[in-house]
């Protein structure tokens, strides 16, 4: 018989109170989880400021919608169908085709 | 057995967490969907409110201004009945703000429209009469709920809030009024400028003078005006 220990070895050094049981592990796995998935998140985030993701989600339908209200178009602009072939935002309206106040439609 | 720490064996309070973080995200999502859809939706009634002033203007009447007077009486009733839209009386919110109406020759009045038109404005046959009358009513409508919205994390909705006014414009003829009725039968017009100058009652008549005196040519009364 012999008083050696074969497993692990009693540590008896000055900080064996840190690793003497698994109490706290828990506490510092969640800090580095809650900072890689907030870091995560903030990234995110400030990718989709830096795209203007809301804005193009918003801005553009109300500008469609806005262009249809005042110009009777969801185009940016149109070439006219008169003499003019300059393109502009008014000749898209449905009051710009020539034969639609013509007696003599061309 | 060694008591365990409570503090980190139980799950309380994680919930809250959680329910906060979504709670964010959830609201301020339903926030933009309820302002976008409530933004299209007074887009509509605006548009009804612009049309119902245009229909005003154009429906016949004494003459030009009388008709212009009654379009704006239209649109001053209207906007009354819809504070949220007009920013007017005493229920009225910042969420939108509907302009001034402008009434009647939108391609002289409307300096915005004008721009844009180019020649069209200006379109006009070989006899010069005009092709494409831009007659209507116009009024600015400012979508103040939208531009002025700012998601969590995900930051403003408007990255110029100009974006957020535009004009809406209804365009109908306007019929011609007892004023333009009567004096489009005067003498001096349909038989000075009309009758007098038709090349096939010159041909049959040779003594058209004689036959057609200005004196005797009297507009019927019951000629619609």
């Amino acid at each position: 018989m012999t008083d050696e220990f074969l497993g692990l070895k009693k540590n008896k050094t000055i900080l064996s109170f840190l690793y003497a049981n698994q109490n706290g592990q828990l506490a510092i796995e969640a800090v580095l989880l809650i900072t890689v998935l907030l870091g995560v998140f903030l990234a995110l985030s400030n990718v989709a400021q830096e795209k203007k993701l809301v804005q193009n989600l918003v801005s553009k339908p109300i500008q469609r919608v806005g262009r249809m209200a005042g110009y009777g178009t969801w185009n940016e602009e149109c070439k006219g169908q008169g003499k003019s072939q300059a393109l502009s935002l008014g000749k898209c309206h449905p009051n710009s085709i020539h034969r639609s106040l013509s007696s003599d439609p061309q | 057995m060694k008591k365990k720490s409570t503090r980190l064996s139980n799950q309380s309070g994680f919930i809250v967490a959680d329910f906060l973080f979504s709670f964010v995200l959830v609201i301020g999502c339903g926030v933009l969907i309820f302002a976008l859809t409530f933004s299209l939706a007074t887009v509509e009634i605006t548009q009804y409110i612009v049309w119902s002033t245009a229909r005003n203007f154009a429906a016949a009447n004494l003459n030009e201004e009388t008709a212009r007077i009654q379009a704006t009486k239209k649109f001053d009733a209207l906007a009354e009945k819809f504070p949220m839209i007009s920013g007017r009386g005493s229920l009225s919110t910042p969420w939108f703000t509907l302009s001034a109406p402008l009434i009647g020759d939108l391609s002289v009045s409307d300096v915005n429209l004008r721009s844009k038109l180019g020649n069209d404005r200006e379109n006009r046959d070989s006899g010069q009469q005009v092709r494409q009358p831009w007659i209507g009513a116009k009024s600015d409508l400012e979508l103040k709920l939208l531009s002025g919205l700012r998601v969590p994390f995900l930051g403003p909705v408007a990255s110029d809030k100009t974006e957020f006014t535009f004009p809406i414009r209804a365009f109908l003829l306007r019929h011609p009024s007892q004023q333009e009725c009567l004096s489009f039968f005067a003498v001096e017009n349909r038989f000075e400028k009309g009758l007098r100058k038709l090349k096939s009652v010159e041909k049959q008549f040779s003594d058209l003078d004689r036959l057609l005196i200005p004196a005797q040519y009297v507009p019927i009364e019951d000629n619609g005006c």
